[in-house]
C-alpha cells in the first residue's frame, strides 16, 4: 500500500524545517536539528518536533480518510552572553524570539513531498500545515554559558490514509 | 367522567436535594473527575519517556517515571502501568497536593514530580532536545475535553442560563 505524502512526518519535518530556516531572524543563528549540534558557532537555533497525536476526522474521499495530526516544534535559541567579555548585544535573543515567533503566528504553509526527489518537492494538493494556536516564548536559564530563549508552537494538519 | 391530577412542588425539599446534591455528590464527582485526569496526564507523560508515539525515549534508571508513579500513589491514586516500578525512587521524589476551592465546588491538584533532573528532561539542555513529554501529555489530556459551544449545543445554553439569559 502506497503511504499518502501527508501520512510522512519527514515531509512535515523538512517543510516547516525548510520554512523556519529561511525566517530573518535577529543575529542571524545557525540552524540545527535535533540530530545535529552545531560546530563553532556562536550562536544557534535548534529546531525538535514532538508528535503529539493523531486523531481520525472523517473521509477526506471514497478511498481515504483523514486523521486530525498535532504536532508540536520548539525552537530553542542559543546566545553568547554578556560575561563573555566581548561587547554583546543583551537583546538579541530575544529579539531572535520574537522574529521566530512572529513566522509562526500566523503560520499556514502547503505540504511538499519530499519522498522522491528531495532537493525539488511537489506540492501535495489540497494539503496545508497550520498553526493552531499563537505561539508561546519561554525564558530559559543560560545553559553552556548562553543566553536561552525556547519558541514553541502546535502545528496541525490532515493526514490521509487509505480506507 | 371527569379526572384530575394535582402537581405539587415543595419547594423546602427541592432546596433539601439541591444543597445535599451541592454539598456532596458533586465534590465527589468533580474530584473524582479531577483524578481522573492527573492519572492520564502521568500516564501520557510516562508513554512519552517511554518514546512512545515518536518522542524522545528518556529512560536510564526509571528514576524519574517512577516519580511520577509516586506522586500519584502519594495522593492515593492508582499509578498506569506505564509508569512502572522502579528501585531507584527515592523519598520525596513525587509529591501530590489537593486544595479545595470555595464551597467545595472545584478541586485542585497538584502533582510534582521533584527529581532533580525533571525541568532538563522536559525542556532540554544546549546538547539535549527538549522532550517536552508532560507539555505533550498536557495538550493530549487538554485536546480530549469536549468543546461542543456550537449554537445547538448544551454547553452554549449553559452558558446562556449562567449569563442570565434564556436559552
Amino acid at each position: 500500500m502506497t503511504i499518502d505524502p501527508t501520512a510522512r512526518y519527514t515531509n512535515i519535518r523538512a517543510r516547516v524545517t525548510g520554512y523556519l530556516t529561511g525566517l530573518t531572524v535577529s543575529g542571524s543563528p545557525s540552524w540545527v536539528t535535533e540530530l545535529g549540534q552545531p560546530v563553532g558557532a556562536t550562536r544557534w537555533a535548534r529546531i525538535t518536533y514532538v508528535p503529539i497525536r493523531e486523531t481520525w476526522a472523517g473521509r477526506y474521499t471514497g478511498s481515504q480518510i483523514v486523521a486530525d495530526s498535532r504536532i508540536l516544534v520548539v525552537i530553542d535559541l542559543f546566545y553568547e552572553q554578556a560575561d563573555t567579555g566581548a561587547s554583546v548585544d543583551l537583546y538579541a535573543v530575544d529579539r531572535a524570539a520574537d522574529d521566530v515567533a512572529h513566522g509562526l503566528r500566523s503560520l499556514a504553509l502547503s505540504l511538499l513531498d519530499y519522498s522522491s526527489t528531495p532537493a525539488a518537492p511537489t506540492t501535495v494538493s489540497g494539503a496545508r500545515i497550520f498553526v493552531v494556536e499563537p505561539p508561546t516564548i519561554t525564558r530559559l536559564d543560560p545553559s553552556g554559558g548562553r543566553a536561552r530563549r525556547q519558541v514553541s508552537a502546535e502545528l496541525r494538519w490532515y493526514l490521509r490514509h487509505a480506507a | 367522567m371527569a379526572h384530575s391530577d394535582t402537581l405539587q412542588f415543595e419547594e423546602s425539599r427541592w432546596d433539601a436535594a439541591v444543597s445535599n446534591f451541592l454539598r456532596t455528590l458533586l465534590p465527589e464527582v468533580v474530584g473524582g473527575a479531577v483524578r481522573s485526569m492527573a492519572v492520564e496526564v502521568v500516564d501520557h507523560t510516562a508513554r512519552g519517556l517511554n518514546g512512545a508515539g515518536g518522542t524522545p525515549k528518556r529512560i536510564d534508571t526509571g528514576r524519574l517515571r517512577a516519580g511520577w508513579r509516586v506522586a500519584l500513589q502519594n495522593g492515593g491514586m492508582p499509578a498506569p502501568d506505564s509508569a512502572s516500578a522502579s528501585a531507584d525512587s527515592l523519598p520525596g521524589d513525587g509529591v501530590s497536593v489537593f486544595s479545595r476551592g470555595p464551597g467545595g465546588l472545584s478541586e485542585d491538584i497538584e502533582v510534582r514530580n521533584n527529581v532533580e533532573y525533571a525541568r532538563y528532561v522536559e525542556e532540554g539542555t544546549e546538547t539535549m532536545a527538549p522532550g517536552k513529554h508532560l507539555e505533550r501529555a498536557l495538550r493530549i489530556v487538554r485536546g480530549g475535553f469536549p468543546r461542543e459551544t456550537g449554537p445547538d449545543s448544551i454547553g452554549a445554553d449553559m452558558k446562556a442560563a449562567w449569563n442570565g439569559r434564556k436559552p
